[in-house]
């Protein structure tokens, strides 16, 4: 069962969120953010002023805050005035504000999505921050964090543009352009380095109606989900762009389902890993695939099928973050359909269920899997963890429950060859930990032996005062009863069982006479 | 588990009762007729005829001679077990709720709702054992409650009546006088109405289920907390093992408040809590909807539970049931069922 560490009560106005590499606990208020950290308390840190503050985010090397606000106008008629500040964490200063009304910062874009979509300023470049980046129209801007402008003092100009994406561990972005023109200018992916804004790859794309990026939490590879329209521009059609971002010339692969007209309901890469999970189909029970990017074919390195999982009840994928085991998901109508999959053996580990579960997460070594109903639901609002293999381990069920967030780990201070002998050589390293595991988990026993002996006894107290009480009133009773003898239910029944104990088994050879007379 | 299926009611199950021998169970339903099945096998005996409406609870005289129900017609009724014979009736101003037998059956309590700007009351009536000198007399009427009374019981001893109703109070009252002897505490009490009471076997400790998502356990003399059980749904009725440190809680969301239906089918259940450990061991899934009735077999082998869903599952526990060890988190072992 968990162990309370801290808590504290109004902590926050409306949500909280762990810095990325888990050293703070962020808090939203009215007036502003705050942080929160420290060795064994949680002491308040620093805090970051922001009147009417709704959203905030961390910069991935947790050296910067953004935080956002949006003001509704005085005149209806007038768009909502946007205040975005970026804060040093560690100092509280701001390093840069913007400001402006709601349309500077939607995303626009003839693919239709409006809005303001959060994060507005995405990280890039990995764990150094040193690059922010927002769409804008028919521009991508581009920031740095030595002095806080646009690299080159101007924005990427990119005619339409309506996504980009970064990579996770490397300057590069991804971005995308529809198709112009009724087709007389097709579709492309581009990808650019940063801060040199060189477009290193490229691919044109005919027919798209829609595409959807993502990067392997490597940066390793990207896909590029690319819907189109048939030429009768009646169905649509789906393949995958996958780029092998670290192979020398960045080839691309195209990729298609073996049935292209499938929905492609979702996708995700393993993280760390060389293959991806993708829930295709179109009726009520979909199929999940998995693949390999690591298939070789006369030395070329080619998109290879491991296996087709037909007809399951899952619209979601969750790997775990170290990678080799996924959960597919069946949440909202599936109602929390949980199924542990092995991804390095391609079977079933188990099945499970979390009824109107709204929320699943991995812990971020992948040991163990939370999965949560929130107060978006009435009842039933708690959580569950499991191991990764799928054994429910415990629930606990908090009513009105808003929010649960693992707490991130901090890099490994191991070099990669460390990591590596200590893999190899895990027998050795673990025996030292099982045996400090059976200490603690005796010493648990123990304590829960006390605890359950000290209930049991302080029942037994109880026990026997009312077994005098009852005692004490029986001829009372006997009296209301016009004399009737026994209240023999009160008494414990004393059954007699026969126990069959076997004592020996022996077995012999008997001569068998055929002549029965 | 084998559960039996018993498909009688019309409408959703209001409560359950079993006989002190333990080889009739008595079912209410918002559909007028109390039923009458065997216990082991769940084949239906008989229906009582004469209500006018929903039946909220009965009970049964030690020699399963009498019953006695309450029902939103505005009468309770003694009826003749064996016959279904109904054999008198108590007329009241509002429709009556929850009727409990005194030991030796010669004293019954029946709450009423208010109604037409009547207030609660549990009044206590006189039963005779010669039907001739039967009236609808009564000895003693509890008022001043401003709540629905949903369950009144005799005490240790009949010398209290317990109370407990929509206003998440329990109150001992004096079985002679009616004086108000006791109330619960309402910190550690229930915060939203108490829907069900069961009582201990020996009338020593009862145990209240509430729809603030938890059932309690008191001792019955000094209404002191004895232990508290923690749900994730509001509770509709609970009752205590005759044999094993065990509890069952059974609830769920009434089909009126339901804003999103619950579509698993089939997925509502009976917990099963260890009774001092205050911890959950298991759970009897199978009710379509809520449920509202629980009661064990006085052997303890068996039990049943009365849904929403019109339906009562009888289950006959397996071996291991009897061998449970503490602080699995699983289902209790089911076996394919048997209608």
């Amino acid at each position: 069962m968990p162990e309370l560490v801290y808590q504290k009560q109004y902590w926050t106005d409306s949500y909280i969120q762990w810095s990325p590499l888990g050293t703070h606990l962020a808090t939203v208020h009215r007036q502003g953010a705050q942080v929160w950290g420290g060795d064994d308390k949680f002491v308040r840190l620093m805090r970051f002023a922001h009147p009417q503050v709704k959203l905030i985010d961390f910069s991935p090397g947790e050296k910067y805050l953004i935080t956002y606000s949006s003001q509704e106008p005085s005149n209806p008629r007038d768009t909502h005035r946007v205040v975005l500040n970026i804060f040093d964490v560690r100092t509280g200063k701001v390093m840069r504000d913007f400001k402006g009304s709601a349309d500077d910062f939607t995303t626009g874009g003839n693919m239709g999505v409006s809005g303001v979509s959060w994060p507005i300023f995405r990280w890039g470049g990995g764990r150094d921050d040193k690059y922010f980046a927002r769409l804008g129209k028919n521009v991508i801007s581009v920031y740095e964090t030595d002095t806080f402008s646009l690299i080159d003092k101007k924005s990427l100009k990119v005619e339409n543009v309506v996504d980009f994406s970064w990579s996770p561990t490397d300057p590069i972005i991804s971005l995308f352009v529809p198709e112009l023109g009724g087709g007389n200018q097709p579709a492309r992916v581009s990808l650019v380095q940063i801060p040199g804004k060189e477009e290193i790859r490229q691919k044109n794309l005919f027919s798209v109606s829609d595409c959807k990026m993502y990067w392997q939490n490597n940066g390793e590879y990207l896909a590029v989900q690319v819907d189109r329209y048939t030429k009768t521009k009646k169905s649509i059609y789906t393949g995958f762009e996958l780029f092998r971002i670290k192979e020398r010339d960045i080839p691309i692969e195209v990729f298609e389902l073996e049935n292209k007209n499938d929905k492609i309901i979702a996708f995700a890469w393993e993280p760390k890993g060389h293959r991806f999970a993708v829930i295709h189909g179109d009726g009520p029970k979909p199929d999940i695939s998995f693949y390999t990017m690591k298939a070789v074919n006369n030395n070329v390195s080619r998109v290879s099928k491991l296996t087709t999982l037909k007809g399951k009840q899952a619209n979601a994928l969750f790997w775990s973050p170290a990678g080799r085991f996924i959960v597919l998901a069946g949440l909202k109508g599936f109602n929390g359909q949980l199924e542990f999959f092995n991804v390095d053996d391609l079977e079933t580990m188990a099945t499970g269920e979390h009824f109107m579960a709204t929320d699943i997460m991995w812990d971020p070594t992948g040991r163990f899997l939370a999965t949560a109903v929130t107060s978006v639901h009435e009842m039933e609002n708690g959580f569950q963890i499991w191991s990764f293999n799928g054994k429910l381990i415990y629930k606990i069920s908090k009513d009105h429950f808003y929010q649960f967030q693992w707490r991130p780990r901090p890099p490994s201070l191991l070099t990669p060859e460390k990591e590596e002998d200590i893999s190899k050589n895990l027998k050795r390293y673990s025996k030292k930990y099982e045996q400090e595991d059976l200490d603690v988990s005796n010493q648990v026993g123990e304590l829960e032996r006390k605890r359950r002996t000290q209930l049991q006894e302080e029942w037994q107290g109880w026990v026997a005062k009312w077994k005098q009480l009852h005692e004490e009133e029986r001829a009372y009773r006997m009296e209301l009863r016009g004399g009737e003898e026994s209240d023999k239910e009160e008494e414990a029944e004393y059954k007699e069982i026969e126990a069959e104990e076997l004592v020996d088994v022996t077995e012999e050879i008997v001569a068998f006479d055929l002549d029965q007379e | 588990m084998r559960p039996i299926l018993m498909k009688g009611h019309e409408r959703p199950l209001t409560f359950l009762k079993y006989n002190r021998d333990g080889d009739l169970l008595f079912s209410c339903a918002k559909d007028h007729t109390p039923t009458v099945w065997y216990a082991d096998n769940g084949d239906r005996l008989g229906t009582y005829r004469g209500h006018n409406g929903a039946v909220w609870s009965c009970d049964v005289s030690r020699h399963s001679t009498r019953l006695i129900t309450g029902s939103a017609d505005q009468t309770a009724k003694l009826w003749d077990v064996k016959t279904g014979k109904e054999l008198f009736t108590f007329r009241f101003d509002a429709p009556a709720r929850s009727v409990d037998l005194a030991i030796g059956d010669h004293l019954a309590v029946i709450t009423t709702d208010s109604f037409m700007g009547n207030m609660p009351t549990a009044q206590v009536k006189r039963i005779a054992e010669d039907l001739q000198e039967q009236t609808e007399e009564s000895a003693l009427v509890i008022s001043g409650i401003t709540g629905r009374i949903n369950r009144a019981v005799w005490g240790p001893g009949n010398r209290t009546i317990i109370t407990a109703g929509e206003d998440a109070t329990i109150r001992i009252w004096d079985s002679e006088t009616g004086k108000l002897l006791k109330e619960s505490d309402k910190e550690v009490g229930h915060q939203k109405a108490i829907s069900s009471l069961s009582k201990s076997l020996d009338w020593s400790h009862f145990l209240t289920g509430s729809l603030d998502k938890s059932a309690k356990l008191w001792d019955a003399r000094t209404l002191t907390l004895i232990k508290t059980y923690v749900t994730e749904r509001p509770v509709n009725a609970v009752d205590i093992s005759p044999t094993l440190d065990h509890v069952v809680i059974g609830g769920g969301q009434d089909a009126m408040n339901v804003t999103m239906t619950d579509r698993r089918a089939g997925k509502f259940e009976a917990k099963f809590f260890h009774k001092i450990l205050e911890e959950e061991i298991g759970g009897v899934k199978g009710h379509f909807g809520p449920i509202n009735a629980l009661a064990f077999n006085p052997d303890g082998r068996s039990f049943s539970s009365g849904g929403e869903d019109g339906y009562v599952r009888l289950h006959h526990f397996d071996p291991e049931y009897f061998n449970i060890k503490m602080l699995q988190l699983r289902d209790l072992p089911s076996t394919p069922e048997r209608t």
